[in-house]
């Protein structure tokens, strides 16, 4: 199979650009984090 | 367990594999089987990496590790999202662009056939034995639990995986996945909220997280840098990284599952997704066993959760000594339930001088029902030296077969089997891609037609099946099972992962210089395994580091 025959643009409608993903992804991890972190402080 | 329980368990399971085999009939030839003809959508992709990642050990020992050790494995899982991350934007595109079945495949192209070599059995001797504790970890926990014999358990598991794998290669593995995770799911958050509902009236979920992190289970997050430590921020952070990357961008089990997807696109969204999901859902798994924790505190618990071992202390020679520290614990578990509801009237109260020395109290009765059970732990060893000190492992089932109703016990055990089902038929699929395309199709018959890797493929699968069988039936006790398969891996991963890097981003360096640089990395890694206390996550970082800069030095050194 060539290159060409693995459309890279066939994007999944949720998110146009993979920038905003892999951003989400992140904040994702940060929000868990701080979370997590609240938690343990509150509860403690 | 009713008969319910068992039509439910029996149900699922036997519906599993029929389904599996008839959805994915009809393989027709080696890209059918081994990749699903790269057609699988990015939602299956994501559900297939997280099955084949949760194994039955996940949803078994996770929860025990949380009552004994508080929350803190939750660490281990910090630097996933970043290797999804990295995984995405390098290897997804790589792979498809370079149209493989293996990863192994790659370092070929890039290298020599003898990296493809060393990358392709590193990975089948780590993935082989690896397989075999899949299948031997539940199968010891459920038959010492259940009073199943422990060999027909492993039978029945590895026969079962092995027809649908065998029948339907990747397809039938990927399609199976979303059954299984939508069970596992489902099993999951039914136990949670029926813990909720056992608990006494007077405890709310706010009560319930007080208790526990008064108790030190919340104990998620922990900043402090200390080597010595197995799970902190910064081991989470670093060697969960390079563990995850590793994972996730080198073992064949999951490279397998995003190369199926339609496009680089589907695999991205897929590995992204498991990006997201997987630390809550790691959390949550953790949470569980917290709250079973905060449960076990308005009922006693058992004096040792491994039920074979209290029968056999019920009748050894210190049958009398054994049921007199019973005693002493359901004492201690009584002062244990008034200082935590003392401990509660304070907290609803907010007086915080009168929480700290409630704190206190219940922390010292912690102590003394601890230290009751060290001594019938003892006492189990002087009676059987051979036998298992560690209980975490039967912790969250005891649970669910004494206190959860009927219908949902049957539930919770499909779950836990769906999961050991779907984490070895990933492996075995990805065990037999490796010996066909890797070594047999490129080593031994360069010539066979398709019909005949066909074959050969599903010959693999059943040959590495009956391996897993054979180590899973001969697998001796591990301690905390899911840390014996995490120390498994990180002893080749680091290896593995430096070869991939330096064949990513060093392009100076040839194929000898990693190769040798390779072997002296598995071999330091090995002896620091062998001869030091260093915690096993940091053998990812430094098995990878070693090889990414000796094979640099040596590539240097041979211009």
């Amino acid at each position: 199979m060539s290159e060409n025959a693995i459309p890279e643009n066939d994007t999944p409608p949720i998110l146009k650009r993979w920038s905003r993903l892999y951003w989400l992804v992140i904040i994702n991890l940060l929000f868990w984090l701080s979370a997590f972190y609240v938690c343990r402080r509150i509860f403690e | 367990m009713s008969g319910f329980d068992w039509f439910l368990m029996a149900g699922f399971l036997l519906f599993i594999v029929a389904y599996g085999t008839w959805k994915s009939r009809g393989s027709k030839n080696i890209k059918d089987y081994l990749l699903a003809n790269r057609s699988t959508p990015w939602y299956t992709v994501a559900l297939s990496i997280m099955a084949t990642q949760a194994s039955a050990i996940t949803f078994l020992s996770t929860p025990g590790q949380a009552y004994v050790d508080g929350m803190r494995f939750v660490q281990f899982y910090i630097g996933l999202p970043i290797a999804m991350i990295i995984l995405s934007v390098t290897a997804v595109p790589l792979y498809h662009k370079l149209n493989v079945y293996t990863a192994y495949e790659y370092l070929e192209s890039r290298f020599d056939l003898k990296n493809r070599a060393l990358g392709s059995l590193l990975f089948l001797i780590q993935r082989g034995l690896a397989c075999g504790f899949t299948i031997f970890a539940p199968a010891l926990i459920l038959s010492a639990i259940l009073g199943w014999p422990l060999q027909w358990t492993i039978l029945i598991i590895g026969v079962l995986v092995i027809i649908y794998t065998a029948s339907g290669g990747t397809d039938a593995v990927n399609k199976t996945h979303i059954l299984q995770m939508t069970v596992i799911f489902f099993g999951m958050i039914s136990a949670f909220f029926m813990i909720f509902k056992l608990l006494p009236d007077h405890v709310s979920f706010i009560d319930a997280a007080h208790i526990a992190g008064k108790m030190g289970k919340l104990n998620t997050i922990d900043f402090s840098f200390n080597l010595n430590d197995r799970y902190t921020f910064w081991s989470g952070l670093i060697g969960g990284t390079f563990l995850m990357l590793s994972y996730f961008g080198t073992d064949q089990s999951q490279v397998q599952r995003y190369l199926s997807g339609k496009s680089v696109a589907q695999s991205r969204m897929g590995l992204l997704l498991n990006g997201i999901i997987k630390v809550p859902m790691q959390f949550f798994i953790l949470l569980i066993g917290a709250m079973v924790f905060v449960f076990y505190q308005f009922a006693t618990p058992p004096l040792f959760f491994n039920p074979v071992q209290n029968e056999a202390m019920k009748t050894s020679q210190y049958a009398a000594d054994y049921a007199q520290l019973e005693s002493d614990y359901a004492l201690v578990h009584i002062q244990e339930r008034q200082s935590i509801d003392h401990l509660l009237m304070a907290i609803k109260g907010g007086d915080d001088v009168a929480i700290q020395s409630e704190k206190a109290a219940v922390m010292q009765t912690q102590q003394h029902a601890q230290t009751i059970r060290n001594n019938a732990i003892s006492l189990i060893k002087q009676n059987n030296a051979a036998s298992d000190g560690n209980d975490t492992n039967y912790i969250f089932l005891n649970f669910v077969l004494n206190f959860l109703p009927h219908g949902l016990i049957g539930l919770v055990l499909a779950a836990i089997l769906s999961a050991s089902m779907s984490s070895t038929a990933a492996e075995l699929n990805a065990l037999a891609s490796t010996t066909v395309v890797d070594i047999y199709r490129r080593m031994i018959r360069k010539q066979g037609s398709d019909r005949h890797y066909l074959i050969a493929s599903k010959l693999a699968t059943v040959f590495w099946g009956g391996c897993a069988i054979f180590f899973a039936l001969f697998a001796n006790r591990l301690g905390s099972l899911i840390e014996a398969v995490n120390i498994l891996g990180s002893l080749f991963y680091g290896t593995i992962l430096g070869i991939f890097l330096v064949a990513f981003y060093v392009k100076q360096v040839r194929g000898h210089a990693v190769f040798i640089a390779a072997i002296i990395a598995e071999l330091v890694v090995l002896a620091l395994f062998a001869w030091s206390a260093i915690p096993y996550l940091w053998f990812n970082f430094i098995g990878c580091v070693i090889v990414v800069f000796l094979a640099f030095g040596l590539q240097k050194l041979g211009r």
